[in-house]
């Protein structure tokens, strides 16, 4: 039995069967495939009320959008002069396939596959006696969440809509701030069951095409059941699995979506997931934020350099207490020392564990706020971070320093932008406390050496995870690194990119 | 999986070089040093209103041997001695202040940045009469009583053959500056 479960011999993968249904496209095949689904519905119908010319209607009931479907297929269908005036159905067939209804997608299907899943896509098929191939006339519902504020990215100077679940939605989003034609879409199905639509969105002649192709034949090697979570993508399409950092960069903001493509990075959008991914993802990329570029330069760089010094608070700061003050007092002002000294002579705890338990119960919180309501978990919050943290320390179960170093570690994570960056931050926080409570400043060093050895092995679609601080070595343009300058200066897209065309102004 | 067994046993065995929990550790604000053969030190922890006042002495053959004398500095006691943080050096007059000065600033933790000052009555005494003397010398600093600095001490006795120190007395406070005494 191990960490994760008890391992076993996989058994190899079932080959994907292609075509997945073959049979013959005729009404009762395919009414056999959606046999025991209630939701599928099928009806004969006349042309002009013509008994002599009958056609088969199918559709999936809540794929199809009710009023589309009458009065686009079944009234001209049923009252068209036009077709009851055909000479024989094959004629009716092409007038109907060329304008005689009136839908915008009209598609000429001739195997059991297409059939299929146009219907589940939410079209209409009409089967004609007799002949081999079906008419499917897209009538799909757009019933969909409205677009709105984007929650967990706001800005005060910004746009105020973030993508939503509908993928063409979302693209509509890109492209209407995106004009050019060189914006291009391209589309993938990814998991077998799911059947979920992928598109890949880049700017041809800004964008490095093997970057696009990298990450089109990543999204194609992608062969499971279902593409419904973001975690689905994120952690099949990189590289690298055994990390706790994100290797992808994620956005609900179209307008930062749409930033990004500008600057030559290849975005992913997925039907039914709320936000947009931006390829290749550095470490500074996880330190941006969409208000970044609404700021003032001097502002943006300011909050920039604040955004890393408190990355380094959050990952150190306990480590380098514990590791201070049992290894190196000196290191802390005497009057301090004291204190330390005088708080901790009542707690029963070693200062590892202290900081160690702190850590925890901080997480334990945070853990609780977020899974409960937001009324309930605000008064969680209070009550644990206030109530029972002073209680602590007047019952001197905890010395005050330690709660004080925690709180500062754990309230400069939350201004990390990327919260997938925080999570793993906070893990290797919990790493370098032990190192330093174990092995005191030189712990905190090696701990903090393994840790840069590691991002520094991880790549994201060929660039270097640790970019701009680790590759492009003295090449690296002004503008994009951890001080911003003003956009005017910043004349160049990212080296790393490796666009086509380098300069985005005049 | 092996690489992560191996870095985990390696920290375990690591351990064996434990920390000190800070309410193990001595930590001695104010020392005093009587006598030049024998010396007699007199070490005082915590004070400056923060608890923990423990004081010891010890005697011996000089400077060195009687730190190395002091009860905290055997293996047995449950504290440990930190000199990192002393801060003020007490000097009776019958001390050999240029060995004291040059012990200090060559030793690794007493650091040449303690200021040094004169008990006439001797420092022993002094301190002995004083219930927190961190607190009141640190008093006597801010009421713009000025102090040298072990390091400046010394350099003065070098270039100048004397040196300039405050005097000390036992007084309302614990203790008071009676002016400023040269040494030669």
């Amino acid at each position: 039995m191990g960490f994760f479960g008890t391992k076993k011999d996989v058994p190899p993968p079932h080959p994907r069967r292609e075509p997945r249904f073959d049979l013959p496209v005729t009404p009762e095949a395919i009414a056999g495939v959606f046999d025991k689904c209630a939701d599928f519905n099928r009806r004969t119908l006349y042309l002009n009320n013509d008994p002599s010319r009958q056609v088969e209607m199918m559709y999936i009931a809540g794929q199809v959008r009710n009023e589309r479907a009458c009065d686009y297929v079944l009234r001209p269908l049923t009252q068209n002069e036009a077709l009851s005036a055909c000479p024989d159905m094959d004629a009716a067939f092409d007038l109907m396939a060329k304008g005689g209804l009136y839908s915008l997608s009209v598609q000429t299907r001739d195997t059991a596959d297409q059939v299929i899943f146009d219907l589940i896509d939410g079209s209409v098929a009409l089967f004609f006696p007799g002949k081999a191939k079906v008419l499917t006339l897209s009538a799909g519902t757009e019933e969909k969440r409205s677009v709105s504020d984007p929650e967990n990215e706001p800005d005060v100077k910004g746009a105020r809509d973030s993508f939503v679940e509908s993928l063409r939605t979302n693209t509509s989003l890109v492209r209407r701030r995106f004009r050019a034609p060189e914006l291009k879409v391209e589309e993938q199905i990814v998991g077998r069951q799911s059947l979920t639509p992928v598109d890949v969105l880049y700017v041809e002649g800004i964008a490095d095409p093997s970057l696009a192709e990298q990450v089109k034949a990543r999204l194609e090697k992608i062969d499971i059941d279902a593409l419904l979570m973001t975690g689905s993508l994120e952690q099949y399409i990189t590289e690298e699995s055994r990390t706790a950092f994100p290797l992808t960069v994620y956005t609900e903001r179209p307008d930062r979506f749409a930033v990004g493509l500008a600057e030559g990075r290849v975005g992913v959008l997925v039907d039914g997931i709320p936000m947009g991914w931006l390829f290749p993802a550095t470490l500074d990329s996880f330190f941006r934020t969409g208000q970044d570029r609404t700021d003032s330069w001097a502002v943006a760089a300011a909050l920039s350099v604040l955004r890393y010094v408190c990355m380094l608070i959050t990952l150190f700061l306990p480590g380098l207490y514990a590791a201070a003050v049992l290894f190196h007092p000196e290191l802390i002002p005497v009057k301090l020392s004291l204190s330390i000294i005088a708080a901790k002579a009542d707690v029963p705890f070693s200062t590892l564990t202290e900081v160690l338990v702190m850590l925890l119960a901080f997480e334990v919180l945070q853990e609780a706020g977020l899974r409960l309501p937001s009324s309930i978990g605000q008064t969680v919050s209070i009550l644990g971070g206030l109530v029972v943290g002073s209680a602590a320390v007047e019952a001197k179960l905890v010395s005050p320093a330690v709660l004080v170093v925690v709180a500062i570690a754990g309230i400069a994570g939350y201004t990390a932008p990327s919260q997938d960056f925080a999570g793993a931050l906070r893990i290797w926080r919990f790493i370098l406390s032990i190192a330093g409570g174990v092995l005191g400043l030189a712990g905190l060093a090696l701990g903090g050496a393994v840790l840069i050895y590691r991002l520094a092995r991880m790549e994201t679609f060929g660039v270097a995870y640790l970019t701009p601080f680790a590759s492009n070595a003295g090449k690296q343009r002004e503008g994009h690194t951890v001080l911003r300058e003003p956009l005017p200066k910043v004349k160049t897209r990212p080296d790393y990119l490796n666009t086509k065309n380098r300069r985005n102004q005049g | 999986m092996r690489r992560l067994a191996a870095m985990v046993m390696t920290l375990l065995l690591l351990t064996g070089c434990r920390g000190r929990e800070p309410d193990e550790l001595a930590l001695v604000r104010v020392l005093g040093v009587d006598g030049r053969g024998p010396v007699t030190l007199t070490a005082v922890c915590g004070g400056d209103d923060q608890g923990n006042g423990s004081r010891g002495t010890s005697t011996g053959a000089d400077f060195l041997s009687a730190l190395e004398a002091l009860p905290w500095a055997n293996e047995e006691s449950r504290e440990e001695l930190a000199l990192t943080s002393v801060s003020y050096l007490i000097v009776g007059r019958d001390a050999n202040l240029e060995a004291v000065l040059l012990a200090v600033l060559r030793d690794q933790e007493l650091a040449g940045l303690s200021t040094v000052w004169l008990a006439d009555q001797g420092a022993a005494a002094l301190l002995r009469n004083c219930e927190d003397p961190a607190a009141a010398l640190a008093l006597l600093a801010r009421q713009g009583v000025k102090a040298p600095t072990a390091a400046r001490a010394l350099a003065a006795l070098w270039d100048d053959g004397q040196v300039e120190l405050p005097v000390l007395d036992a007084g309302e406070n614990g203790m008071e500056c009676r002016g400023v005494g040269s040494w030669r």
